[in-house]
């Protein structure tokens, strides 16, 4: 399968809004490589709105879904998937939902190489309890939430979910090299020490790929996430109709 | 009077302490709402969850501010149900 062309991050917001605008009755799904950087702020983000210094080049946009900011850009690998309320894949809540998603994620990255894997709320709590690092809660990559991905104790993939009467949309940005934090921290007004800091809580698959141009990576993961979720989305589909 | 507040089912597996974000109300009290209308929208866990109005009626009370938190089964407004 033909990767998609890289877009602006304007279409993947544009597309999500469109997906919720009415009832959803498919699942429908997309990856986001990304033309240029934008900065994409979670929906509670408003007050990080004043701080933002002009840029010419660089899109400001929001999201429906929460968490933090999200430096979109051709190092990362956007998803956004649509599914109906009563999808089983939706039932047991939306931590429940994150699961289906973190580990699908985590199998397709261990399939090129990355040994990621998504971290339940039980790990989470261990981890929180012996982590010594600080959290950068304004940047989606700067915290964890229920199973989001990792590899080792470094953030690869983060998730966000709007849930509504028309149905249940879950975002992923996956890092495929590593982002321009400076650029997102000089930009909200943050110190120069975040950027380091998201330097340090973050990974990326190139570095588990070297040889592999990001294209490359972002082309082998779109095909692969098409196949997980497909199959994922079909059997869960099937139990649907049987019950 | 019925209690609006955010469904059960969105704090499954979310760690005991953990409070939502009250994001936007869309309705102010005294307004006149149908059942099934968003009234506000939360952030729990990353997640954006539509509050819509259980039946017909006028809200009467607003009981979680905007861009304040609240804990799992605590009433955002109070709604009087029509008829």
């Amino acid at each position: 399968m033909p990767a998609p062309e890289p877009v602006p991050a304007a279409l993947e917001q544009r597309w999500n809004d469109e997906a919720l605008a009415r009832q959803v009755t498919q699942p429908a799904w997309r990856a986001w490589p990304y033309q240029h950087p934008a900065i994409v702020l979670g929906r509670s983000q408003r007050s990080l709105q004043s701080g933002i210094e002009a840029q010419d080049s660089l899109e400001i946009l929001s999201r429906a879904s929460g968490g933090g900011a999200v430096l979109v850009g051709p190092w990362m690998l956007g998803l956004s998937v649509a599914l109906p309320n009563e999808h089983p894949v939706a039932s047991g809540g939306a931590v429940n939902t994150y699961r289906w998603l973190g580990e699908g994620i985590a199998r397709v990255l261990s399939q090129i190489g990355v040994d990621a894997w998504a971290i339940s709320p039980a790990a989470l709590l261990a981890h929180r309890a012996e982590s010594s690092s600080p959290v950068v809660d304004w940047a989606c990559f700067g915290s964890l939430s229920p199973w989001e991905v990792l590899v080792g104790k470094r953030k690869i993939g983060g998730l966000a979910q709007v849930r509504r009467r028309q149905g249940i949309l879950l975002v992923a940005g996956i890092l495929i090299q590593a982002p321009q934090w400076k650029l997102l921290a000089d930009c909200l007004g943050k110190p120069a020490m975040h950027a380091h800091c998201l330097s340090e809580l973050t990974t990326n698959c190139a570095e588990f790929c070297p040889a592999m141009p990001a294209d490359q990576i972002a082309a082998r993961l779109t095909s692969l996430l098409n196949l997980e979720i497909q199959a994922a989305l079909t059997v869960k589909s099937a139990l649907l109709l049987a019950a | 009077m019925i209690n609006v507040a955010l469904v059960d089912d969105a704090w499954k597996d979310v760690d005991a302490g953990v409070e939502a974000l009250l994001d936007t109300w869309q309705v102010r009290e005294g307004d006149a709402v149908k059942q099934g209308q968003t009234l506000a929208v939360v952030v729990l866990v990353k997640t954006s969850f539509d509050i819509t109005a259980p039946v017909d009626g006028i809200i009467e009370r607003i009981l979680v501010a905007k861009e304040d938190t609240f804990k799992r089964g605590q009433a955002l407004a109070r709604l009087k149900a029509s008829g």
